[in-house]
């Protein structure tokens, strides 16, 4: 929506309106080839979410925020501006003290790895005993 | 077996304990007895004493004072004190931007060797939620949120499953400089759009003045000698439209605030507590349409917002005293 909000917003070239369906992947790919208008739908996105993770942190003083999924991939165009943004919106006393880590769990086992911790807490049941 | 006499046959517990209520202006002690009541009440101004050993000092001796008219030393079991900026986890306050004393200070240990009985420690926002939920409105709850609106600033805690949630640092509960206005007013924070510059009774006043500067007809504003929540709820009272408007916008940002607060944390309630509760319906109302429509769906209509049913002055004090019940006794003297 944002990168669509951009594109509407000016006329210069960019390779996203060449796009029939624009996808983070490709959106980041641009940025890669360093397309201007690709790199400001990651600063705005970037904003917004530093913004929202320092009203998170500033409630609850999290130790780090663990990042996974799409963010994760979407790399230094997102996280640059968000961590940025982040530091100037967080609570003074919180200020350079929140780490920002990017999962090192595999994305298509991230969440049956948890549902197997979950199992493993659940009281031991079984039809045939 | 002839010393049986000597024998206790039942070992004697202590009945009491003394809660110690330490602000910017005024430090408030007293002793509370196994059920919550407050069996004696002092106070003496905290800003007589700039140096912190001179203010220990007075503390001590005032807690003896009070102690020898009201049951002795011997009846109680320990302390506990509420104060800014005081982590409960190393029983330090820490750089308190508005008490005289700078830097690093160890007053649990300080208090604890000048009297002789064990001292715990713990910010004003996480007391006032002990208070709440020992003694008040949270009694029952686990999951809740304590918000407490006063001259300058807007403080919470909110106790997670049972037990309070003090965050890495022990700074959670800063809800007051979550940003809600980009570029919005500047905080003493540092920041611009903190939701304190907004519903603190400054942030109050402040909406009201620039209301009074727009006001196209009169206001009765304009003939209170001073702005204040109470001046503004009388106008309110009255009528009248700009002083109405005024606690509107108030509480629709405080609606917005608390909504991001419950939507991240899922409370069972919010109690709100301070002085800003005296604006009464002119605040709440608005603050409630504002909540209900920003939260998230699922909890809409399921988080309870409560006014605290404490009184101003002993919320703290009885918050403190729970807090002294749950430090392990000691004594120098045993």
């Amino acid at each position: 929506m944002t990168a669509q909000e951009v594109l509407a917003e000016s006329d210069a070239p960019s390779l996203m309106r060449s796009v029939e369906k624009l996808s983070p992947k490709l959106i980041s790919k641009f940025c890669d080839e360093g397309d201007e208008l690709a790199i400001e739908v990651y600063r705005r996105t970037g904003f917004m979410l530093g913004l929202g993770l320092a009203n998170y942190a500033s409630v609850v003083n999290p130790e780090a925020f663990v990042f996974t999924g799409g963010i994760a991939k979407a790399g230094d165009w997102l996280l640059d501006p968000m961590q940025e943004t982040f530091e100037k919106y967080v609570y003074k006393n919180m200020q350079g003290k929140t780490k920002f880590l990017v999962s090192e769990l595999d994305e298509d086992n991230h969440d049956v790895l948890g549902a197997s911790v979950l199992a493993w807490e659940v009281k031991e049941y079984s039809l045939f005993k | 077996m002839e010393n049986m006499e000597a024998i206790e046959t039942v070992d004697k517990i202590k009945t009491r304990v003394v809660g110690v209520d330490i602000r910017i202006d005024r430090t408030t002690m007293a002793v509370v007895d196994i059920r919550g009541e407050i069996v004696a009440q002092d106070h003496f101004p905290t800003t007589d004493y700039p140096d912190v050993n001179d203010y220990l000092t007075a503390l001590s001796e005032n807690i003896f004072a009070l102690l020898e008219e009201n049951g002795g030393y011997e009846s109680v079991r320990s302390i506990g004190v509420s104060a800014p900026s005081a982590s409960s986890i190393s029983g330090c306050i820490e750089n308190a931007a508005n008490l005289p004393w700078k830097g690093v200070i160890p007053l649990a240990a300080m208090l604890r060797d000048r009297i002789g009985l064990a001292v715990a420690l713990a910010n004003d926002a996480h007391i006032t939620a002990l208070g709440e939920k020992t003694y008040g409105s949270a009694h029952g709850m686990k999951d809740f949120v304590v918000v407490t609106i006063s001259h300058g600033g807007l403080g919470s805690c909110f106790f997670s499953n049972g037990q309070p949630h003090l965050g890495n640092d022990g700074f959670a509960g800063e809800i007051g400089h979550t940003c809600v206005e980009i570029n919005g007013r500047e905080c003493g924070c540092g920041k611009h759009g903190c939701l304190e510059t907004y519903c603190s009774q400054k942030g109050l006043v402040r909406t009201a003045q620039e209301l009074m500067a727009e006001a196209k007809e009169p206001t009765l504003l304009s003939d209170l000698p001073e702005l204040s929540i109470e001046g503004i709820t009388r106008c309110c009272d009255k009528g009248d439209k700009v002083a109405i408007e005024a606690f509107r916008r108030v509480g629709d940002m405080l609606g917005l605030g608390l909504a991001n607060y419950a939507s991240v944390v899922n409370p069972e309630a919010i109690i709100i507590t301070g002085d800003m509760t005296a604006g009464g319906k002119w605040l709440l109302k608005p603050m409630r349409q504002a909540f209900d429509e920003h939260v998230f769906r699922n909890i809409r209509n399921k988080t309870r917002i409560l006014v605290s049913i404490l009184k101003e002055g002993e919320r703290d004090v009885l918050g403190a005293s729970a807090l002294a019940w749950d430090v392990k006794e000691y004594s120098l003297f045993k």
